[in-house]
């Protein structure tokens, strides 16, 4: 692992240094030379930002990962399971993170429309990166910074990709049952033990020798994991000191661990998928919390048979 | 769509009707990269070879047209009668001639259409003997479908659905072709959804835009996605773009015929003096320039009669269930008529009418591109073949390398990033 160097910490030059620090650098693909020559790059600043999301103190916020051109799944995830709404006083708003897209890496100018939508829906948070899988890890630092900013008193966070299927409720009915204790330090999801690095180059999850030995700690699959605002605060506060990894649920597993915490087990987090023939079966998803992936008129499907009140399972 | 995309390129995907198509392409043009960059290679080799290259290269463009038709039986000197369009044209004042006399071209039909007990070929030996034009109505009818054989849901749907075609309008653009001066429309086949596509397109090889002083205007074609609510984004992108036409039914990759049976009835309306035609997927490049100079260097003839593209000629229907394009043998029996692959092709506007009222004496079929070449084939209008018409998937590695074949008019690629592809050539 990189040494850290405290004179480099928030820099957002090209920190030419690293080359040195790591014995294969130039033998790495582009895209680790990348992630490594801005290691310490952190403090980008909101394009899009939504200050007022949680001014009235929500109870669960659903933050999701989400990518510029992804317009149809968004749009499904507010129709079904991401909506805004209010049951018993507690509040379930929601928010899509995004990076930038930019038109010197040949993407299409979607930035009006995603600015319209922003200014429609209420419900885009986009930074000054650019959207790539390494920088997910990125998007997670950045959301945790504007919860700590922004969202301090939300009291449970969801966050998950956009290709999930969430039972909200679910959610909700779990969230109601924990004790003051249990709800304070709550970190769940499907949790990995015993995994380490890739050592596959053709995988989008490979790592090299010369970035990571060993194996990571315990952490949440990044489809969707469920943690308590309390948590996010102090994450966010430990992010200063573990340096950023190229995969995202593994770096917040690092984090946890630096903390102290470890995520726990919750067997309805179902991010490998339900078996094949109780896809169907709409009572296989009344008791799971959250199935991955979905497509987004799938997701709608599945929610509106949910909600059907004549449902028996 | 099953694939999430905007991927139902007609045409992708179809080994049979690969194999068949690659028979009439000239072997310079087949591995784009690999033939490509040997000759790459050999160029830096040898500045010898290259002056001679120059040489004959010269001694080539001064004795040829600047591009080759593919097909040797279509050259452009070898010019068939078009006695069925001049003859239409005489009628054209007179409704109940012209569809006589489309009635009676569309017997053409019978050498394509063998008599068996499926479905569509009954249809139309029916639709054939009736002397009178296809109602196209919207009344639901459970049609007949096969005990024996699995058909798809969306199959059942075009079987029950097929036959409405009376949708209307969400998003018009009743000014799009103002009065003559529109040289090539580009009517592009997008999904709602594809926002970061048909800006990609926008941007690049769909600008509108002169060229030597003959304009290129563009629409995309858009359905609905039923349970999502588009809409205001739509709204907004039209607003900026004033490029979008869009109907009221469900965007799904059977109704691409229905697709182009109302792109047909708009153009008829709205933009009747375009020169050509260019219908296409959302997911192809194409290299605008060079398509508006050959056709601008076409005879007189073709200018009135072309249908251009990729030709695949004695196809079979896919027989295998998993297929996108399976079409099962209770429903059609025997070969495809010549069509031109569904990613992209061109036609002359001025056909637009005519294969309109076509529609009329063809039984709906489900694969949009074939439909098309059935109502090309009662027009008497064979499809030509362009070796620069790429809409059948390329191999991977020669999307993204710089020796990308220069003589490609229009390729089928998959990323919305068609700017990768701007340095390749001029």
């Amino acid at each position: 692992m990189v040494a850290s160097n405290a004179s480099l910490l928030n820099s957002c030059d090209m920190d030419t240094n690293i080359q040195s620090q790591i014995k294969d650098f130039q033998n790495l693909p582009d895209r680790f030379k990348d992630f490594l020559y801005y290691l310490r790059c952190k403090n980008h600043s909101l394009v899009l930002d939504q200050p007022d999301k949680c001014k009235d103190k929500p109870f669960l916020l659903l933050a999701i990962k989400s990518l510029t051109p992804h317009f149809d799944r968004r749009q499904a995830i507010r129709e079904c399971w991401g909506k805004e709404i209010k049951i018993h006083n507690m509040t379930v708003v929601r928010v899509f993170l995004l990076g930038e897209t930019p038109q010197e890496d040949n993407h299409p100018d979607l930035s009006g429309l995603i600015k319209y939508e922003s200014e429609k829906y209420n419900d885009i948070l986009l930074w000054n990166y650019k959207d790539t899988f390494f920088n997910l890890t990125l998007k997670e630092v950045l959301f945790l910074k504007w919860v700590s900013h922004s969202c301090t008193d939300v009291q449970f966070i969801f966050k998950g990709d956009d290709d999930v299927f969430v039972n909200t409720h679910q959610i909700l009915d779990y969230l109601k049952t924990l004790s003051v204790e249990k709800a304070k330090d709550l970190f769940v999801g499907d949790v990995i033990k015993d995994a380490g690095p890739h050592r596959d180059k053709k995988l989008k999850y490979y790592i090299p020798e010369s970035l990571y030995e060993g194996s990571y700690p315990p952490y949440a699959g990044g489809g969707g994991f469920l943690y308590s605002g309390n948590i996010a605060l102090r994450l966010y506060n430990v992010t200063n000191r573990v340096l950023l990894y190229p995969i995202d649920d593994v770096y917040t597993g690092m984090c946890l661990e630096k903390l102290g915490l470890a995520p726990e087990k919750h067997k309805g987090f179902k991010t490998f998928d339900i078996e094949e023939k109780q896809k169907n079966n709409i009572c296989s998803y009344s008791n799971l919390i959250l199935v991955h992936p979905r497509k987004p008129e799938e997701m709608i499907k599945i929610w509106s048979r949910l909600q059907d009140s004549s449902l028996n399972c | 769509m099953s694939d999430g995309g905007a991927t139902f390129a007609a045409g992708g995907e179809r080994p049979v009707s690969r194999t068949d198509s690659r028979k009439e392409d000239p072997p310079s043009s087949l591995p784009m990269q690999c033939s490509a960059m040997v000759r790459c290679r050999k160029f830096s080799i040898s500045i010898i070879a290259l002056l001679a290259l120059v040489v004959i290269k010269i001694f080539i463009d001064l004795s040829s047209p600047p591009f080759e038709f593919s097909d040797p039986s279509s050259s452009i000197s070898a010019e068939p009668s078009n006695s069925a369009l001049i003859m239409l044209e005489s009628l054209q004042d007179d409704e109940k001639a012209t569809l006589a006399a489309l009635h009676s071209l569309a017997q053409n039909l019978k050498k394509m259409v063998p008599f068996a007990e499926a479905y569509w070929n009954m249809k139309q030996l029916q639709l054939l003997d009736l002397r009178r034009p296809w109602a196209w109505t919207c009344s639901r009818s459970m049609a007949w479908i096969s005990p024996q054989e699995p058909y798809s849901d969306l199959l059942k749907t075009f079987l029950t659905q097929g036959n409405c075609r009376n949708h209307k309008m969400i998003i018009n653009q009743p000014y799009k072709c103002p009065l003559n001066s529109t040289f090539l429309l580009l009517a592009i086949k997008s999904s709602p959804q594809n926002f970061a596509q048909r800006q990609a397109v926008r941007e690049t090889w769909g600008a509108e835009k002169s060229y030597d002083g003959k304009y290129v205007r563009l629409v995309f074609l858009l359905g609905t996605v039923p349970v999502l609510d588009l809409s205001p984004l739509l709204e907004y992108e039209n607003n900026l773009s004033h490029d979008l036409l869009q109907w009221d039914f469900e965007d799904t990759f059977f109704n691409l015929t229905l697709k182009d049976q109302l792109f047909l009835g708009w153009a008829r309306t709205y933009c009747t003096k375009a020169k050509y035609i260019l219908k296409g997927d959302d997911d192809v490049f194409v290299r605008t320039a060079s398509i508006m100079r050959v056709l601008s260097s076409l005879s007189r003839y073709r200018h009135h009669s072309l249908y251009m593209g990729h030709v695949v000629k004695s196809a079979k229907p896919y027989r295998d269930p998993q297929s996108k394009y399976y079409i099962p043998t209770s429903y059609y029996m025997g070969m495809y008529p010549p069509y031109a692959g569904g990613g992209g092709y061109v036609f002359s506007g001025s056909l637009t009418p005519w294969l309109y009222l076509a529609s009329h004496f063809v039984f709906p079929f489900p694969i949009d591109d074939v439909y098309t070449g059935m109502c090309f084939m009662v027009l008497g209008v064979k499809p030509i073949g362009h070796s620069g018409f790429k809409t059948f998937n390329t191999p991977k590695k020669s999307k993204s390398s710089n020796c990308v074949d220069k003589k490609f008019l229009l390729v089928h690629q998959k990323s919305p990033r068609p700017r990768d592809f701007e340095d390749v050539g001029g």
